[in-house]
């Protein structure tokens, strides 16, 4: 999965992740992707609860090392 | 401090809730949800059975047939209490809900080890939450119906659907009677219907809910309640699990000692034949269990249904004067939607940590609440999400994670029988001051942290034994 920029939220407890993700997305254009690292499936819920409320698109979703990543892009349109 | 039931002109009542009991200007408690006032009523009859006082399990001699005998009353006024009789045994277990839920958890492990799930609601105290995890390989949680400040009940689709697919393998769902963080109360009739639809049973913690409502534990079909004597007016008692007696009679006991045989060789014993003996060895809390049905007997008497009452318009009288103060905001289902909210309310100032608003409250203006998360982190953290990921600050920057973890919780204001319309007033007033004068206190804390009118750091237990006064000045 191609991703321009990467967000590790691994040490960050509720609400840092998604402070940080807000913080992050206020710099990137439209079309970059940001793939974020979450350390578990609370933040990852968390962050898909405030792309659903933001604007934000979920473009893609994994696990690698049993930490869950959303790659995520402003909503287009 | 004495109430009166103006119908039937009960009375009870309790200690420390004196005017000017504290030196600067009286004290309104409203901090019952963590643990409920004496009552004197219940504490002086439990003090007159020390005269009779003795371990039970023989009929030797008179002091011990009267200790069971007042024993037995407590175990049957329990059972009166919760209107089950007939289907549920009681047992006194520790010392409160969380020594019960952990032995219905434990008990349920090792009685039925091919059931290894358990469905918990995402709205509990971490003792109706932990001790499933740590006794269940797989623990799943029903979400609320909605999000944010207002959520409220549980989503039963959810619910219902997640037990249809695990049939057979849930060993219990876990729900709370009525949450200690928002007051919402839960549909314990609907949850056990659809429970018992999919094989499964309910375990209820009724610790919030026992002293603010009429339980009937046999109409709403729960299996298994729990609750803790001392949020019953009660402090000392012990904790109590209320057990359908079908489902217990399939239960071994996890806790082996004197008091639940029969008979015992060295190569075998043989438990005893009274269901309720079996699961209780040891010396129970006697004293703290007679406290605990005397607390009851007088609250029967005063009447549950005028408690129910007063706690539902307590509340809404709260929410009332709350929600119409700027800055202010409440948490939970707010507009009853839910179901009827009762026995406390929860909020938050804007821009005022709650810690801060509870010494606030204590030191200037003699109100007891509490503040935190009241330890059911999972749902204050639900209440609170959307309302923390607006504040604007650095995650890199430590003054500013300190600044957002001062702002993760909330202030609770719960209240009793013997609360009044005038107390909510009190608080109502003393909020609307705080938020006319954010500025202010924030400086005046931030400069000192140092309480600004009175300090009990140097309270000294050992003056409470020779002053025989319960009127202690500090």
């Amino acid at each position: 999965m191609r991703y321009d920029r990467t967000l590790d939220t691994r040490g960050q407890t509720c609400p840092l992740p998604v402070i940080s993700l807000k913080k992050m997305m206020r710099t990137c254009d439209d079309n970059i992707i940001v793939r974020v690292i979450c350390a578990d499936n609370e933040v990852f819920q968390d962050i898909l609860s405030y792309m659903d409320k933001c604007g934000l698109e979920l473009i893609n979703n994994d696990i690698c090392a049993d930490n869950k990543i959303a790659y995520v892009q402003k909503r287009k349109g | 401090m004495t109430i009166t039931q103006q119908n039937n002109k009960k009375c009870l009542r309790f200690y420390g809730l004196e005017a000017a009991r504290f030196n600067k200007g009286g004290c309104i408690y409203l901090d019952s949800a963590a643990t409920t006032l004496m009552m004197i009523n219940a504490k002086e009859a439990a003090d007159r059975f020390l005269e009779y006082y003795s371990n039970v399990h023989t009929n030797a001699h008179n002091k011990a047939k009267i200790s069971g005998i007042c024993l037995e009353w407590a175990y049957q006024k329990v059972t009166e209490f919760l209107k089950c009789p007939e289907t549920h045994e009681a047992l006194f277990m520790g010392s409160g809900a969380t020594a019960a839920i952990n032995g219905f958890a434990q008990l349920m492990r090792f009685n039925f080890p091919s059931r290894r799930m358990v469905v918990i609601s995402s709205m509990e105290h971490h003792s109706n939450d932990l001790p499933h995890r740590q006794n269940f390989s797989e623990a799943v949680f029903v979400p609320l119906s909605s999000k944010g400040k207002s959520a409220g009940g549980i989503d039963l689709d959810f619910f219902n659907n997640i037990l249809e697919e695990n049939q057979g393998r849930v060993a219990y769902v876990a729900v709370t009677g009525l949450s200690n963080v928002t007051g919402v109360r839960t549909p314990l009739q609907q949850i056990c219907e659809i429970a018992h639809r999919h094989d499964t049973v309910v375990l209820v913690d009724g610790a919030q809910m026992v002293s603010r409502t009429r339980v009937d534990l046999t109409a709403l079909g729960v299996d298994a309640f729990a609750f803790s004597g001392h949020k019953l007016y009660a402090p000392g008692s012990p904790g109590v699990l209320a057990i359908k007696k079908n489902l217990l009679e399939q239960l071994s006991p996890i806790c082996v000692g004197g008091g639940i045989v029969d008979d015992v060789t060295t190569s075998n014993y043989i438990l005893s034949s009274k269901l309720r003996e079996r699961h209780q060895p040891g010396t129970p809390n006697i004293y703290g269990a007679i406290l605990l049905a005397y607390a009851m007997h007088s609250l029967i008497e005063y009447g549950m249904d005028y408690i129910e009452e007063h706690e539902q318009n307590l509340c809404d009288y709260a929410r009332k004067l709350l929600t119409q103060i700027p800055e202010v905001t409440c948490y939970g289902c707010i507009d009853n939607s839910a179901g009827a909210n009762s026995g406390c309310i929860t909020f938050n100032i804007l821009d005022l940590p709650h810690e801060l608003v509870g010494r606030i409250l204590n030191d200037h203006y003699g109100i007891a609440v509490r503040n935190g998360c009241f330890c059911a982190h999972p749902y204050v953290r639900s209440l609170l999400q959307e309302e923390l990921w607006e504040l604007d600050a650095d995650p890199e920057n430590p003054d500013d994670i300190n600044r957002i973890d001062s702002f993760k919780g909330m202030v609770r204001a719960s209240f009793g029988v013997y609360t009044s319309k005038q107390d909510i007033d009190a608080l109502a007033k003393a909020i609307s001051i705080i938020v006319q004068n954010k500025t202010n206190f924030l400086n005046n804390y931030i400069s000192s942290s140092i309480p600004l009118t009175s300090s009990v750091s140097e309270f000294n237990p050992l003056k409470l034994l020779s002053t025989g006064n319960s009127q202690y000045e500090i």
